[in-house]
């Protein structure tokens, strides 16, 4: 999954008006919450075949934090 | 585990809800917004859940469905020699509701009565066990009661549970037949932290915090472990069995919320068509939400020739059968 893919995703996943760029912090998104963490796993492990753990989920700051967690 | 009971069939399932419909927004009044309540229902499927009031429990709900089978199918309560319940909330702690179900039923004294303790995977249990007492000979006609009111271990606070869990029970006959059941069996006790109601019972919680008593769920931890191994146990029953996913006419799962079945047909590579998110005005009802996909009126036209029911989630735990309904008297569900 590439970058823009990546942030096409992330938008349906927090489901937002504001614009997500690979910087926006996650502290800024007031979607960011419980049930995104979970779209966000299921999203990731369908695309990619990865499992994430949850502790790195909520330790992430930005979008790119999760972008990496992805590649890793 | 895999394994398969031959000489039965599933010839009559049953199910019941509660009349007391509420939409989430209204349900969780003060815990969520009307947009979260949106953004929720998007994501879990949720927008209605069916509520027993406080003097209904899993016992009157499969007593309705029971109740529903005799009413409306040449099957008498004398014919019945098992009685089977499954369920997280029974009446007791002691005594066994399978055994409030035989009196109330009416049903008779020379039968075996048993209570199994399972969630989301408990139907496939309950049709394992009920299966075996008649394949053995021990049984000619068991009565399988599954269903849960989960509702009432929510707390109003707790916006991961409040938000999804509503109520449902559900009756099933099992009697000697010409089919064969094929199961797989998988069990993850070292995960029961993610989904549990601690100081339930016996074993003291020394933690803290608001929701002691009330179910708690790790929502990340079933995520991963619902995408790694519900899919897994699948595939490996139809490999065993040398059965190709493309022959499977339907995929009734656990409906834990529309997030995961979404995931799962992707996982699985299955279209919406064939496992379909049915719960929308129900809510997630653990061990009944199996037979109600069964009973869903859009299932209802379906071939039901070779259907893999799946159980995942408490336990942790993933619990699959592949049966033939071809020729299952599946009533309509009722309301209580």
């Amino acid at each position: 999954m590439n970058k823009e893919l990546f942030i096409e995703k992330m938008t349906e996943v927090l489901d937002c008006e504001q614009e997500i760029t690979m910087d926006t912090l996650l502290q800024d998104i007031e979607e960011w919450d419980s049930l995104s963490f979970v779209s966000f796993l299921a999203m990731v492990n369908v695309n990619t075949g990865k499992k994430i753990e949850p502790m790195k989920v909520r330790e992430a700051q930005c979008i790119d934090d999760l972008f990496k967690l992805t590649i890793e | 585990m895999i394994t398969k009971i031959k000489n039965v069939e599933i010839s009559v399932i049953s199910t019941a809800f509660p009349k007391r419909q509420e939409s989430v927004f209204e349900y969780c009044d003060g815990l969520v917004t009307e947009r979260e309540a949106m953004r929720l229902a998007k994501n879990t499927g949720f927008e209605r859940l069916r509520i027993s009031d406080d003097g209904v429990t899993t016992c009157d709900l499969c007593l309705a469905a029971a109740e529903n089978i005799f009413r409306n199918v040449d099957v008498k309560c004398e014919d019945i020699d098992g009685i089977i319940f499954v369920s997280q909330t029974p009446d007791y702690i002691l005594p066994a509701t399978s055994h409030l179900l035989q009196a109330k039923l009416g049903l008779n004294n020379d039968i075996i009565a048993i209570d199994i303790n399972q969630g989301c995977s408990g139907y496939i249990y309950g049709v394992n066990v009920a299966s075996m007492l008649v394949s053995t000979g021990q049984c000619d006609t068991v009565l399988l009661c599954v269903g849960d009111t989960i509702s009432k271990l929510t707390n109003k606070n707790d916006r991961s549970t409040r938000t999804i869990f509503g109520d449902a029970g559900s009756a099933t006959i099992i009697k000697k037949g010409d089919k064969e059941l094929k199961f797989n069996f998988s069990t993850f006790g070292e995960k029961y932290n993610s989904i549990i109601v601690n100081n339930s019972s016996h074993r003291k919680y020394l933690g803290g915090g608001d929701f002691v008593g009330y179910l708690t769920l790790n929502g990340m931890e079933i995520m991963n472990f619902t995408l790694d191994e519900v899919p897994s146990n699948i595939e490996e029953l139809l490999k065993y069995f040398k059965i190709n996913k493309d022959d499977i006419d339907l995929f009734a799962m656990h409906q834990a919320n529309k997030l995961i079945l979404k995931s799962l047909c992707e996982r699985l590579g299955v279209n919406d068509e064939k496992l379909s998110f049915i719960a929308k005005s129900i809510g997630n009802t653990s061990s009944a939400s199996i037979p109600l996909v069964i009973s869903d009126v859009n299932v209802k036209n379906k071939i039901l020739k070779n259907v893999m029911m799946c159980g995942f989630g408490v336990g942790l735990s993933v619990a699959t059968v592949l049966a033939d309904l071809s020729g299952t008297i599946i009533l309509e569900t009722v309301s209580v």
